[in-house]
């Protein structure tokens, strides 16, 4: 039977309408129960995904779990036999694990990471892994760099082989911009930058008020830096991470007060409909833009099965997953961005790769076959 | 409401009864999906010139034009009241003027016309029969609204549930998809898209069917008013007990009586009294429905016309 009626999706309506929407709904305020894996949601995505089975087992031996301090935190894609395996690295923060598909639990080290596509490379004790398959460019010459179409299967395999998820490509590769970092505070813009910016409003999901910031503050520094309005914040923070950690230094009646601050990405408006739509049914990773291509699919995945192989309907990889990007999408990087990214890191290896280190504890217990 | 594992096997049975790709048959099923494949590709590439973007009063949806008079099929909540301009885009950036025609707004079925002259891509109507349960299913939209540098998001998926007002499928969506077009494997719009509930698989969509039934109202830029049955109950065993009928209703029109157990409305069967009220409320002013009820055992079957809601005074009930 269809449930009750919910959640229009009109994306703006006025705002006291939108609360009474979604107050009157039980099943948008169950949303944050745990998260149920996606064939118990739906059994017609469980049939689809025993369907694919033959395809999904031909990349056995490909796909690792990652485990962070002992929990699963993401899938692993193997790229070369002597113990090459890429994985999402804002995922991992802690000592690090690899599951193979044959059992063996190996410590991983971190070789590289890239933070414009978000891939870490890692490197077990191991020479005798069977290297993920790409998917050749087609002979069509028109798009010669792009084996992939909209509308073409795809499928999310797990380290036991069987699919994890099963989609379609909804949008061809394109780039997705990376969003605005902030605090979390509204300044008053009528404040003399002298005595520093005034805080007119915390916002309460977000790090500022977290770290104990209220109205009336002061804010004169933000990473080390003078900060005497809302745009020079925004450039001190342009080359930081969300999640990151800034010290920001405030006067408050009259004291000086230094707290950490995790910094945000700016959405439309924090709590929004859109934002909370966005959560329904799904977790979201936390790094999900600010990538150069990626491929949108509709496939249901938690955040924890990102770092794996996309696969097309005959097994072969046409990407990384690197994010769940919201209800409707989940974002891979295209293969040969990968590949490019791959040789990238074995030519440069660079100094030793910093993790991110103010990341929030991985707190799934997925089971990570 | 049954519980989901009840609701799951219900739906596994189905599925193995009666779906047209059939997921379940044992021999060569991969095959099958393999072929849906081209298929799928070759209706995204051939409809979505037709599915556009609609900016009306501040909110944005999405919408689909069908036949050669310029009109296009969205959710009511999208088009708002009759006669509102808007501005409705269509994926190669070009932008057309329009305005709002009827709406149905209990189950979500609205109505625009492009007022700027000139010939636009189109898409066809699929049959206004209900899909059966397990049927593939492509929604086209665009979710958060227009992007100028994303094309129309495609996502798969199969019927879940239907009912005459409301198809559920497993095709995700979320704000901006409103009034975005549902196509089945033959390219033609079955449904439009109009709410979500929290798990993914809680997709609304309003079949064509509901437009179909109330064209002429669209048409002619009518709001068509909530229809009211005119009884008020309980829960029963067999379905939704009356315990009162309200005087000049259908209800009343039709002889229901106190201790009337309403057991199917157009075939559907009724569950319980919320199933009754939920059926009802998506059914508009003038609908005509057929009602089977028991009274002392017996089956009668009662066709009546919806009225509308009298004026607030009245209790509020189906």
């Amino acid at each position: 039977m269809i449930q009750r009626p919910n959640t229009t999706l009109r994306s703006c309506l006025p705002a006291g309408l939108l609360a009474l929407t979604v107050l009157l709904s039980p099943t948008a305020l169950a949303q944050d129960a745990p998260p149920t894996p996606t064939s118990a949601q739906n059994p017609m995505k469980r049939l689809l995904v025993e369907a694919f089975s033959p395809v999904a087992a031909q990349s056995h031996g490909q796909v690792a779990a990652i485990r962070v301090d002992g929990h699963h935190a993401a899938f692993g894609t193997v790229v070369s036999p002597d113990g090459h395996i890429l994985t999402k690295a804002s995922e991992l923060v802690g000592d690090l694990e690899c599951l193979l598909s044959d059992g063996r639990t190996l410590p991983a080290e971190v070789l590289a990471i890239d933070q414009s596509t978000d891939l870490a490379l890692l490197k077990v004790q191991a020479n005798d892994l069977t290297p993920v398959s790409w998917a050749k460019p087609t002979a069509h010459a028109a798009k010669p760099a792009a084996p992939v179409t909209v509308g073409q299967w795809v499928l999310t395999p797990a380290r036991n082989g069987v699919a994890r998820a099963v989609g379609i490509v909804s949008v061809p590769p394109r780039s997705i911009a990376k969003r605005r970092l902030v605090l979390g505070v509204q300044i008053d813009p009528t404040s003399p930058a002298k005595t520093g910016l005034l805080v007119r409003h915390v916002n309460p999901a977000m790090g500022a008020a977290r770290a104990g910031i209220i109205p009336g503050d002061l804010i004169t520094h933000v990473a080390g830096q003078t900060v005497r309005s809302v745009e020079e914040i925004a450039q001190t923070l342009a080359a930081s991470q969300a999640g990151e950690q800034v010290a920001v230094l405030l006067k408050r009646n009259g004291t000086d007060l230094e707290l950490q601050i995790e910094l945000s990405r700016l959405e439309p408006t924090p709590t929004s409909r859109t934002a909370r739509m966005n959560r329904m049914g799904t977790q979201i990773s936390h790094r999900r833009d600010g990538f150069t291509r990626v491929i949108q699919h509709d496939s249901v995945l938690q955040p924890w099965d990102c770092g794996g192989p996309l696969l097309n309907s005959r097994g072969q990889a046409i990407g990384i997953n690197i994010a769940r990007a919201g209800r409707v999408a989940s974002y891979a990087l295209p293969a040969d961005l990968v590949q490019a990214t791959y040789r990238a890191m074995l030519a440069e290896p660079g100094p030793a790769p910093q993790l991110d280190t103010a990341r929030r504890p991985v707190t799934n217990a997925s089971p990570d076959h | 409401m049954d519980g989901p594992r009840a609701a799951a096997a219900a739906l596994l049975v189905a599925l193995l009864a009666i779906s047209p790709v059939s997921l379940a048959k044992p021999t060569n099923q991969l095959a099958d999906l393999l072929a849906l494949e081209a298929r799928v590709q070759n209706i995204i590439e051939r409809v979505s010139p037709a599915v556009v973007s609609v900016r009306i009063q501040g909110g944005s949806g999405s919408g689909v034009v069908i036949g050669n008079e310029g009109y296009v099929l969205t959710a009511a909540h999208v088009s708002g009241q009759p006669g509102r301009p808007c501005i409705i885009t269509f994926p190669n950036g070009t932008r057309v003027n329009g305005i709002s025609l009827g709406r149905h707004p209990a189950n979500d079925s609205g109505l625009l016309r492009i007022t700027d002259p000139g010939r636009f891509p189109t898409v066809e109507l699929g049959p206004a029969d209900l899909p059966e349960i397990g049927s593939w299913t492509l929604a086209l939209g665009h979710p958060q609204g227009f992007q100028p540098e994303r094309p129309i998001v495609a996502r798969l998926g199969q019927v879940i549930a239907a009912r005459p007002a409301t198809l559920q499928t497993d095709c995700t969506l979320i704000g901006g998809d409103s009034g975005g077009p549902l196509f089945n494997l033959d390219g033609q719009v079955i449904a439009i898209h109009s709410r979500i509930g929290g798990p993914t698989g809680h997709n609304f969509h309003a079949p064509v069917g509901v437009f179909l039934e109330r064209w002429d109202d669209l048409t002619a830029s009518r709001e068509v008013p909530p229809g009211f049955l005119g009884v008020s109950g309980d829960n029963h065993p067999r379905g939704a007990k009356i315990d009162h009928v309200f005087p000049d209703t259908a209800a009343d029109a039709a002889e229901l009586a106190p201790g009337d157990v309403i057991t199917h409305v157009d075939g559907q069967r009724v569950r319980s009294f919320r199933e009754l009220a939920a059926l009802i409320n998506e059914r508009g002013a003038g609908d005509r429905l057929q009602l089977t009820a028991l009274r002392r055992s017996k089956a009668l079957t009662h066709t009546l016309t919806l009225t509308p809601r009298p004026e607030p005074a009245a209790t509020p009930q189906p």
